[in-house]
């Protein structure tokens, strides 16, 4: 299992590139999962044909806990794997811990299994505290996304 | 520099809960993790108090919090101590989860106080300071946002003193040396605020903080923002006098200072001084037959492994009134390198008959001191010593066959009920505890 972040500057293509990228894997016949962690939990919209996902932490915090990887998982386009993290309401709480729990519960749940091939994490990139920075640390690659204006600088200094 | 501190005699921000509880009918409500107040208690409490330890309200914060942030709980805890413990004042203390986090604990009790609910909060995340300064921070928190809506006719209260002293359960002797305090400062006639323990008159006394004359800071360093503040908002001018006094040389020479300070009457103040020295040596004169008896077998020489406003006004009473040399004297209460010198200086200054030249260390560290204390005690063998410091450092005594008399956190071989070292009284129970430890030995 290959481990991806695709980690960057807003607005700049990660969701787009990571949903295209991750079709395409699937058309080949890779096994694949994405987790978005963007409090916006658009990550996966693509995939599932604009169904809107129920993210782990709106599931955590209207159900108390998470028992059972399908209240938070949904099968996309070419059964790719999608996951959304979700985040708190604006302006309170710590999204980045939310994420480190959202991946905490991944792993608690088994979400993890043998038969993947990537695991495509899409990051919010412009929060510089731990909690964003987390699944960088698991992942084996980075793929650096760039847009035509002046993106391309301020996003290579996030890479 | 070391890298590791081998027991602090202090504990974290979250330590000042304990100066609210030493408020009359103050209630701590902790937005923190659940055993935060319990441990803070367990290392420098003893007795809960009105609202201290496990009784503590506590939103007992966890994950969750930490996503989806602590505030609607913390306005349920704080919604709930109003109805369950009958406070005159509820201080929100935040922990370290939620400073993290963020949670705008300022709106949150803003909504009570706005109910004219008397209630404050301060941000005492654990890694922000030691105890030490996050009561200056409590304190000052409750005179801007509470204490602060009493002043719109201040009116000066003549001869009215709010007093800060030693910090309350950091201090093990707090309410005594409070006590002594009072007493001795009404004694040469002012009206004292005493603000913390039993002889205060809770809540009520801290709403004239803003009438007092002047303001009286005793100790070293911790706490002396509280008067700085207290100048700065009020223009109230203070007095430092700048360790602990003991026995009736520093006493006197503390209340003189006083005395003069506040423009009181000086045969008035020196008819009280001389009353208590009356006293204080009648009793000393009582003990010189137990002196002559014991002359060879009372301790010669002392260490400490104590805070800085005891550690000074120990040295100079046990010094100046006992003639026990202090040995090296370690300084633990984390003392900011700006205060160190003065400190010094006053260490310089501890003999009127003398050039006397004490050996002081400032260092966190009371391992280490432990350590030193064993390797310096080795060329005095064949003197008695004395160690004023912890319970911690029991087994240093037991090695040493020194006296030990604890006077620092934490506390676990004495019970601490009114005791106070402080003042007349104070030197009179510090010779009593003192000398006890000898006859504990009498065969």
């Amino acid at each position: 299992m290959r481990q991806v972040a695709i980690y960057g500057k807003g607005g700049i293509g990660k969701s787009t590139t990571t949903q295209n990228l991750t079709a395409g894997l699937a058309e080949l016949g890779k096994k694949i999962m994405v987790v978005g962690c963007d409090p916006k939990a658009d990550s996966t919209r693509l995939l599932l044909n604009g169904l809107a996902q129920k993210t782990v932490l709106d599931t955590l915090r209207e159900e108390g806990e998470v028992d059972d990887l399908s209240q938070i998982e949904k099968v996309g386009f070419g059964g790719i794997r999608c996951v959304e993290s979700g985040g708190p309401e604006p302006g309170v709480g710590c999204a980045g811990r939310g994420i480190i729990t959202s991946i905490g519960m991944l792993e608690d749940l088994g979400a993890y299994t043998d038969d993947l091939d990537y695991v495509f994490y899409d990051v919010l990139g412009d929060v510089v505290c731990g909690g964003f920075a987390m699944p960088i640390r698991e992942a084996g690659d980075l793929h650096r996304s760039f847009r035509r204006d002046d993106g391309p600088l301020r996003s290579k200094q996030h890479l | 520099m070391a890298q590791t501190i081998e027991q602090p005699r202090f504990t974290c921000a979250l330590g000042s809960c304990q100066s609210v509880v030493a408020i009359k009918k103050g209630v701590p409500i902790l937005h923190s993790g659940p055993g935060c107040g319990v441990q803070v208690e367990r290392l420098i409490g003893q007795g809960e108090g009105y609202a201290g330890g496990s009784t503590m309200p506590c939103t007992n914060a966890e994950e969750a919090d930490v996503v989806f942030g602590g505030e609607k709980k913390l306005r349920n805890v704080i919604e709930n101590s109003f109805k369950v413990i009958d406070g005159d004042l509820y201080v929100v203390i935040t922990g370290c989860t939620a400073a993290i986090t963020g949670d705008d604990v300022a709106a949150v009790v803003g909504e009570f106080q706005n109910d004219d609910k008397p209630i404050v909060y301060v941000e005492e995340g654990g890694f922000k300071s030691n105890n030490y300064a996050s009561h200056s921070r409590l304190v000052k928190a409750i005179i801007d946002q509470y204490v602060d809506k009493f002043n719109e006719d201040r009116e000066v209260i003549p001869k009215l003193v709010n007093v800060f002293a030693n910090i309350p359960y950091q201090d093990p002797f707090w309410n005594g040396n409070l006590e002594q305090l009072k007493r001795i400062l009404t004694g040469i006639g002012l009206k004292v605020n005493i603000l913390f323990g039993n002889e205060s008159e809770g809540v009520s006394e801290w709403k004239t903080i803003p009438q007092a004359e002047f303001n009286l800071f005793v100790g070293s360093w911790a706490g002396l923002d509280i008067v700085k503040h207290l100048k700065r908002k009020y223009g109230t001018p203070y007095l430092h006098f700048p360790y602990t006094p003991i026995g009736a040389k520093e006493t006197s020479k503390f209340l003189r200072e006083v005395g003069e300070f506040a423009n009181l009457d000086k045969d008035e103040v020196e008819a009280y001084v001389d009353r208590e020295e009356k006293k204080f040596y009648t009793h000393i004169d009582k003990m010189a037959s137990f002196m002559l008896e014991f002359r060879y077998g009372i301790p010669r020489r002392f260490y400490s492994i104590a805070d800085s406003s005891y550690s000074l006004g120990f040295s100079k009473f046990l010094l100046n009134e006992l003639g026990i040399i202090p040995g090296i004297q370690f300084i633990v209460d984390d003392v900011p390198e700006k205060y160190q010198e003065g400190i010094l200086e006053e260490f310089s200054k501890i003999s009127d008959l003398q050039t006397r030249t004490v050996q002081v260390v400032f260092d966190p560290d009371a391992g280490l001191a432990q350590k030193k204390i064993l390797e310096d005690a080795k060329d005095y063998s064949d003197k008695r010593l004395l160690i004023l410091g912890s319970s911690w450092d029991k087994h240093i005594a037991d090695e040493l066959h020194a006296d030990l008399l604890i006077i620092s956190v934490p506390v676990q071989h004495r019970l601490v009920m009114n005791c106070g070292y402080l003042g007349y009284e104070g030197g009179l129970r510090a010779i009593e505890d003192i000398y006890d430890r000898v006859l504990a030995t009498y065969r």
